[in-house]
């Protein structure tokens, strides 16, 4: 069974206070945003809705230097790999 | 409750001042992954929904990544949170703290003394009584669940 743990909403800065690696939010039912800031400036920012009528449970790699925001407090899982064999 | 060696932090609760802290020190032995520190928080938060009264949660601090995690995880449930270089002097520290405030209580003073007047700040509270007295005596008692410091 997949670990998981609630985190508290927030900014979050992969490398100091938040892992990194490739992982799951899901804000379990309640509407909230997801908001990613690459360490490159120049990428587009990610911006989900977690859990909204249209919303989805956004998947994603984090790198060091990144940095979220959650408006609402999370369930995170860490993602499996996905093998094509 | 019983502490758990496979996890990356060890616990200890201790009452002072008829405040409960609780202390949470990483377990040199592991080192902390998503998963292992996924059940770490979760014995964490077990021990904060048993005892529904900690006052605050001091954490031996370093660097490291699942440590400031730690402590906002635990301020996200109203705790106060505060992070400390040595564990065993935090201890020290509420401890003497209390012992000071005793001293203060048992201090007797002699009237009629000649010269100067020394003025010293009285503390009062509205429940000085026998019970309060009692409190007080009390008020150093530490529950060390498992001897981990």
């Amino acid at each position: 069974m997949a670990k998981e743990i609630l985190i508290p909403q927030g900014t979050y800065t992969v490398g100091v206070d938040f892992p990194e690696g490739t992982y799951v939010f899901d804000s379990e039912k309640n509407d909230g945003t997801f908001d990613l800031f690459k360490n490159d400036k120049e990428q587009s920012n990610p911006y989900f809705n977690l859990d909204s009528d249209h919303g989805y449970k956004c998947r994603i790699e984090l790198k060091n230097g990144d940095r979220f925001v959650l408006d609402v407090q999370v369930k995170v899982t860490k993602a499996e790999m996905i093998s094509f064999e | 409750m019983k502490e758990k060696e496979h996890l990356w932090v060890k616990t200890t609760t201790a009452t002072a001042n008829n405040k409960k802290f609780l202390f949470i020190a990483k377990n040199e032995n592991i080192e902390p992954d998503f998963n292992s520190f996924a059940d770490g928080m979760q014995y964490i938060n077990e021990i904060i929904h048993n005892y529904s009264d900690i006052y605050c949660c001091v954490i031996e601090s370093d660097k490291s990544v699942y440590n400031k995690l730690l402590a906002k995880c635990c301020e996200a449930q109203g705790i106060t949170v505060r992070k400390t270089k040595s564990l065993q002097s935090e201890i020290d520290t509420i401890v003497r703290g209390c012992q000071r405030q005793k001293q203060v209580r048992q201090t007797n003073y002699k009237k009629g003394t000649s010269g100067y007047k020394k003025i010293f700040p009285h503390i009062t509270t509205d429940d000085d009584d026998s019970d309060s007295e009692k409190a007080i005596d009390d008020m150093i008692f530490m529950d060390l669940m498992d001897d981990d410091f």
